[in-house]
């Protein structure tokens, strides 16, 4: 998992049939000086807002068992886990 | 995911079997960013056309958004984005 | 995947088993905003039977091993088809058959 912070959201409307109904956040990947260049777009399972420090898992086999879809086709390469509270 | 701009597309007559009917373009990743790369990228949605901002899956999961079985894909376009917000 | 030039080929002899019979092409990945390659010559397994001079995709990582002749081989980079043309901007970039 890897420590990053939510600064963008993204709407779409045409996508992937499995996508329906989830919520997309662009989160930004910080080093160890708390900043970063590195930047991603992820599905949301914890209520995370723009300015949240999150938990980010970049496993698709993890979203599967989150949203419970092991044996649909499920097309994540990733999503946010958790919020960071301290 | 990663969000990137469609940018052009190629034609490609000899290709690897599995790969007949799918539409290969070319795709702008990171969209805004100095270092942007171009990068072919499999049209999943099938209602892309040049100038749209899209957002794209790499990796193995690539290949699952054609629903087709086994296909040598690591670079998928899986929706329009219609909206994108970033602060700053 | 990336766009790339076939710059050449590589014969090995001794090598792991399950690499054999396969062709080994020198590969350099294209820039189409450039124009130029980017300098970083790989080696890639060619499913497509491509031709030193011929530009060509490539596929990386687990995924270059989704077709039948790669299923379950040692590969990390596949040149899985031929350009035939490239479209950028409204502009052809690249074209294998010169217009009459």
């Amino acid at each position: 998992m890897r420590i990053g912070r939510v600064v963008g959201n993204m709407v779409s409307v045409i996508h992937d049939p499995c996508h329906d109904g989830h919520k997309f956040l662009l989160v930004r990947f910080l080093d160890e000086e708390g900043r970063g260049t590195e930047e991603g777009v992820f599905v949301d399972s914890a209520n995370a807002g723009i300015g949240d420090l999150v938990l980010v898992s970049e496993d698709g086999g993890v979203a599967e068992l989150v949203f419970g879809l092991e044996d649909k086709v499920c097309v994540f390469d990733g999503l946010i886990v958790g919020v960071i509270d301290e | 995911m990663t969000i990137g701009r469609v940018v052009g597309r190629i034609v490609s007559t000899v290709k690897s079997p599995s790969l007949v009917g799918t539409k290969l373009l070319l795709v702008k990743v990171p969209w805004d960013g100095q270092s942007s790369s171009v990068e072919v990228a499999v049209d999943s949605v099938r209602a892309v056309s040049e100038g749209d901002l899209v957002y794209l899956i790499n990796g193995s999961e690539a290949a699952a958004s054609m629903r087709k079985g086994p296909v040598p894909v690591d670079l998928a376009i899986v929706g329009l984005v219609d909206h994108c917000y970033r602060t700053e | 995947m990336i766009l790339a030039y076939v710059k050449g080929n590589v014969v090995s002899t001794n090598k792991t088993p399950r690499l054999k019979g396969h062709k080994l092409l020198i590969v350099e990945e294209w820039n189409p905003l450039t124009g130029a390659c980017t300098g970083n010559p790989k080696v890639a397994v060619d499913v497509v039977n491509a031709g030193e001079g011929e530009l060509v995709f490539c596929v990386s990582g687990s995924s270059s091993r989704q077709t039948a002749e790669t299923d379950k081989k040692p590969v990390d980079l596949a040149v899985i088809g031929i350009v035939d043309e490239v479209d950028m901007e409204g502009k052809i970039l690249f074209t294998k058959y010169k217009k009459a």
